[in-house]
């Protein structure tokens, strides 16, 4: 009202004296009204756009929780703040309240602890990564991720592409854990024309008769995530004598194996997935469109390479392909 | 005044010693430095910088190549670098090296630094190499690419660059909506697209052959929807003018392919060897 009787007045060269301080009081309210109303536009065109994103990191010493950070900060446009469950971030009861009472509108967990602290007292969307065997975790219909390993046909097609004679590549797998992953991987194995030869571990202690029956049919042994078969460390420390006495070269899916014999580790590359969540977060803020599954595999691939163990094996190497390995090890 | 009128009228003889002596040092400062330069007595350098990978295995790198080098010259190395604005920091201040640099960096730089391309990195045969767009076959146009991403195994800046070549013609908003993932390498960035993660790659030819002999029924899931213009390998560029000692460094580069522990470097590289720019060749990178 105030509005309009000053732009009723402004037609009255008489009134001007009058109008003026009408006219700053309603320039004034008109300001202070467009304030208010455009940022409400804005948010309703392009929800959440100044949202922030809480980073709650399991531990930020861990270096590759700390790369997945920076990876992930590196790429996000939106502003964020982080907790470090591991960092003096308070005792547990100050981080379940920090985490209820944060305005963040989405949380990014880093870690199995930072996933389930966050899964069990935030509201908020959550995007998770560098969480081993996630499928074992609890899933809202809010949660989105970034798994940690690598679909198996990834790692299958870059031992066809670095070992192009391989034929066929032996597998110690429990049918609890790893019966539908073997399936999968049968099948992408037959795509890059491996034979991939399964060998079923059903207790720890059954470790070397398996060993004593695979290793004969196989040109090399594939390492993979699995509780039996790496029961402790003595489980791994054996296969690895085992592998090698009958020279036998193990592929594995963690660099830490190749101080242990492994001639190759094929891992997801970090920074990559920090990309990737960074991308997802985004995704889920802006209400754009998000994989149907929720979860996406890593895109990118690390690979250590022994050559050492490579000309020990005797395994024909395609040295075309060195290009493709991140690491070399004399 | 006084003073030089003393020194000319009181020792003529001593002056004439002192300007013997100091011509002798000066003589043998630019004789000792002429021969180091020759030699290499200080350090001779590759430094080494390449927007078109992500790869980032420079330690295995730096080892490969100063092993390599070791053999030649006992004051070759290798320097690589992962920061474009450091590397170029560095390169303008070192006349006694040489670089190995992507030809859209030589583009760039030419106009900063004085510079010359030698030698042009090969692989599979030739020395020029197309970047081709592969998508999802459920992507048949590029305007379907609207707001996707991208895995690219190169540098944003680079790979953007790539991408309005191809997207020429395209309203611009179209090339700004991309969003791009980048991974470590060509394979992976193929992959990323039969595994569902992005929506296309950027990579070269011989990636998607090679993924074509390695794993058939991933190369089937891809489509192609353009290619950038043909653009040179790896160069080697001197700066203009370059010292003596930088031409045995260069001839221990171009002689890479013939000896094993080199062969294996380049391979590192994606080459397989090098081979002398033409007139005509340098000319065209000039353009």
């Amino acid at each position: 009202m105030e509005t309009t009787r000053t732009l009723a007045a402004n037609s009255s060269s008489t009134a001007r004296a009058r109008r003026t301080p009408r006219l700053r009081r309603a320039t004034a309210i008109a300001l202070w009204l467009l304030a208010w109303l455009v940022p409400w536009t804005v948010s309703c065109a392009a929800p959440a756009s100044n949202a922030k994103v809480l980073i709650l990191n399991s531990n930020g010493a861990v270096k590759k929780y700390a790369t997945i950070e920076n990876a992930f900060q590196s790429n996000l446009a939106i502003p964020t703040a982080r907790l470090d469950l591991a960092g003096g971030s308070g005792s547990p009861d100050a981080l379940k309240e920090n985490l209820k009472s944060s305005d963040a509108a989405l949380i990014y967990a880093i870690g199995s602890n930072a996933y389930q602290l966050a899964s069990r007292n935030a509201k908020q969307p959550i995007v998770f990564s560098s969480i081993l065997n996630w499928r074992r975790q609890r899933m809202g219909d809010n949660v989105y991720g970034i798994a940690n390993e690598l679909p198996s046909g990834m790692p299958l097609s870059l031992f066809r592409y670095l070992f192009p004679e391989l034929k066929t590549i032996g597998v110690l797998y429990s049918e609890t854990f790893n019966k539908e992953w073997l399936a999968e991987a049968v099948g992408a194995a037959a795509d890059v024309r491996i034979e991939l030869i399964g060998e079923k571990v059903a207790a720890p202690s059954e470790l070397p008769q398996a060993l004593a029956r695979l290793l004969p049919r196989v040109d090399a042994l594939w390492l993979i995530s699995d509780p039996v078969v790496l029961a402790t460390e003595n489980s791994a420390i054996e296969l690895f004598r085992r592998s090698d006495a009958g020279k036998k070269p193990v592929f594995a899916y963690d660099d830490v194996f190749v101080d242990l014999g492994a001639v190759l580790a094929i891992t997801a590359d970090i920074p990559t997935m920090g990309i990737q969540a960074a991308k997802l977060a985004e995704d889920v803020l802006m209400g754009r469109e998000t994989p149907p599954e929720h979860v996406q595999n890593p895109a990118g691939s690390h690979i250590t390479l022994h050559m050492g163990r490579v000309q020990r094996y005797g395994i024909h190497l395609n040295r075309q392909a060195l290009g493709a390995v991140n690491r070399v090890v004399e | 005044m006084p003073d030089a009128t003393r020194l000319h009228a009181g020792k003529p003889a001593a002056r004439i010693r002192g300007l013997l002596r100091a011509a002798v040092l000066t003589l043998a400062f630019c004789w000792g430095q002429a021969v180091a330069q020759e030699n290499c007595a200080t350090q001779c350098t590759i430094y080494f910088y390449n927007p078109e990978t992500n790869i980032n295995n420079y330690v295995s790198l730096k080892a490969s190549f100063d092993t390599y080098l070791a053999a030649f010259g006992k004051n070759y190395r290798f320097q690589p670098f992962d920061e474009k604005d450091i590397f170029e920091s560095v390169i303008g201040n070192d006349e006694t090296s040489i670089f190995l640099i992507s030809s859209w960096h030589y583009r760039l730089l030419r106009q900063k630094l004085p510079m010359q391309p030698l030698l042009v990195g090969i692989s599979g045969g030739t020395f020029e190499q197309k970047k081709i767009l592969s998508a999802s076959r459920k992507i048949s146009d590029l305007a379907q690419l609207r707001g996707k991403s991208i895995a690219v195994a190169g540098s944003t800046a680079y790979s953007k660059n790539v991408l309005e070549q191809i997207f020429a013609g395209k309203p611009p908003e179209l090339v700004a909506s991309l969003r791009l993932i980048l991974v470590p390498k060509d394979i992976d960035a193929l992959m990323a697209v039969g595994y569902g993660m992005a929506a296309a790659a950027l990579t070269t030819e011989k990636s998607l052959n090679d993924l074509h002999a390695l794993n058939p029924k991933q190369y089937d899931l891809l489509a192609r929807l353009g290619a950038s213009r043909a653009s040179f390998r790896t160069l080697v560029v001197a700066p203009t003018g370059h010292m003596r000692a930088v031409e045995s460094l260069l001839a221990t580069v171009e002689r890479m392919q013939s000896e094993s522990a080199g062969a294996d470097t380049l391979h590192m590289l994606g080459l397989d060897g090098w081979k002398r720019l033409t007139a005509m060749e340098q000319q065209v990178l000039e353009q």
